[in-house]
């Protein structure tokens, strides 16, 4: 064999081997990736998953704060001259799976007349929190849905003192999350 | 001589390194995403609940001032807003910063809006007018500045930082401070034109020892410069208002600062004679 051919064959085996891969690493690497893409691919949709589910848990949960801020707000504005007299002058009205409260907001009617309402009710219609603005007659003004996915509304009463009560109220959702917030309310001021 | 042969290998190597980190990033990015949600949820959560705690406590120097000083309060008499800074006080409460600031109105200082006179009128906005007008009865049985929501493009809660008059500093809602009582205008600090268009209209004289008074920091009393020029109080007029010097009336802006919220709300206080009692609160929104 001429030295000079080895040489040339030298040069054309080094120049495969550092061009390219031998069909078994070939055949090898492909598998690996072919692994990989397919644990990414399970990977990501797993995440993806779990994010729409914490995702729509969380924003369930936020838009459940939200409602109770609305029903913390309603709580905190007051027109003394929207409550009677006497035994009249409650401010809040709890039952078992609704709360009614003395406050005021202004809505527009259905003329489109900016009306005062004196009286706001949180209750659960079909599975949506709505708060229902009421007049001073108890008639409905106008009705807002404020969270959907509510499975229901819990109210319980708690007797913190002689001259207290703690009202808590309670958001559950479909899924199963809850949202709740206390109140201290004076007892001349609960029905 | 394996070098030519780690080449692929450190291919395959730093492939896996890649799909291993993108995951990573993704995994932890996501998770930090969410952590960080949950910790700005529950601090926003917690500093309104603070906000809202610093509402209620904002109720003892309200009362301690009205008890205090509200009797005794002068303006200059070129003053056109009878504002009073009552608290402006920070304070740190479990570690965040809160900031209560307190400033009170006269409501016997402005033109009444519910019981309006020929005289007075000229002193509300033509856009207070305009709604008062479209609400009629509304704006008579349930006053308040929240019904001025839409239709005016003039601010309606007087701000501590805007220098533009506002409907709340000009128009008072609850005077009479009660259904039935008269219309009261407190001459040591309503704006001068008003106090002179209403002694105008009642022809009372006595101009000139308000203005002294007011200038030199003293009460000026009505008793002792209501004059009768033209006749006595003939009652023609009821919602005409009457001069006093201490007012029955007082709306408050209290502003609740902690850490990143800030609630603003608007509570008017009336004289019930032994004592005095909220009887409106609203939320400012604006």
């Amino acid at each position: 064999m001429n030295p000079d051919d080895t040489n040339t064959h030298r040069t054309r085996i080094r120049g495969m081997s550092i061009r390219g891969m031998t069909i078994v690493e070939l055949l090898l690497a492909l598998a690996l990736l072919s692994g990989l893409m397919s644990a990414s691919v399970a990977w990501t949709t797993a995440t993806a998953r779990t994010h729409a589910v914490e995702g729509g848990w969380a924003s369930w949960e936020a838009g459940a704060a939200r409602a109770l801020t609305v029903l913390d707000d309603a709580l905190l504005v007051e027109d003394r001259r929207l409550r009677g007299n006497g035994r009249e002058r409650w401010r809040v009205d709890a039952s078992n799976d609704s709360i009614l409260i003395r406050t005021r907001e202004l809505v527009a009617a259905r003329d489109s007349t900016p009306v005062v309402s004196g009286l706001l009710q949180f209750t659960v219609l079909r599975g949506v929190l709505h708060a229902v603005y009421l007049d001073d007659d108890g008639h409905e003004l106008l009705t807002r849905p404020l969270l959907g996915e509510t499975q229901s509304l819990e109210v319980s009463m708690t007797e913190l003192d002689r001259r207290a009560y703690e009202i808590t109220v309670t958001l559950v959702g479909t899924n199963g999350a809850s949202a709740e917030r206390s109140w201290r309310m004076p007892k001349e001021a609960v029905r | 001589m394996n070098a030519p042969y780690d080449t692929p290998r450190r291919g395959i190597a730093l492939l896996l390194v890649l799909v291993t980190l993108v995951l990573s990033v993704t995994a932890v990015t996501g998770l930090a995403r969410i952590a960080v949600g949950a910790r700005l949820g529950q601090e926003a959560a917690r500093d309104q609940h603070l906000a809202d705690q610093l509402l209620v406590a904002a109720d003892s120097p309200i009362n301690d001032w009205l008890r205090r000083h509200a009797g005794r309060l002068v303006l200059p008499p070129d003053t056109i807003s009878p504002r009073f800074t009552v608290l402006d006080e920070r304070v740190v409460v479990e570690g965040t910063d809160c900031r209560l600031v307190i400033t009170a109105f006269d409501q016997c200082g402005m033109a009444s809006m519910t019981a309006r006179s020929a005289a007075t009128e000229a002193f509300l906005p033509p856009e207070v007018l305009a709604t008062l007008d479209r609400l009629d009865e509304t704006s008579r049985t349930h006053p308040g500045l929240d019904l001025f929501a839409s239709g005016v493009t003039a601010p309606i809660y007087p701000s501590v930082q805007s220098s533009r008059l506002a409907i709340g500093e000009v128009a008072a809602t609850h005077n009479p401070h009660r259904p039935g009582a008269r219309v009261a205008i407190n001459i040591n600090t309503a704006p001068l034109p008003l106090i002179s268009t209403v002694y105008a209209a009642r022809g009372l004289g006595g101009i000139e020892a308000i203005i002294e008074a007011r200038t030199a920091g003293r009460i000026a009393s009505p008793g002792a410069i209501k004059v009768p020029r033209g006749g006595a109080d003939n009652n023609e007029d009821h919602d005409l208002p009457l001069p006093v010097s201490m007012s029955t009336a007082w709306a408050f802006r209290i502003d609740c600062y902690a850490g990143g919220v800030r609630r603003s709300w608007w509570s008017i206080y009336s004289d019930t004679g032994s004592n005095w009692e909220r009887v409106q609160r609203l939320a400012i929104t604006e």
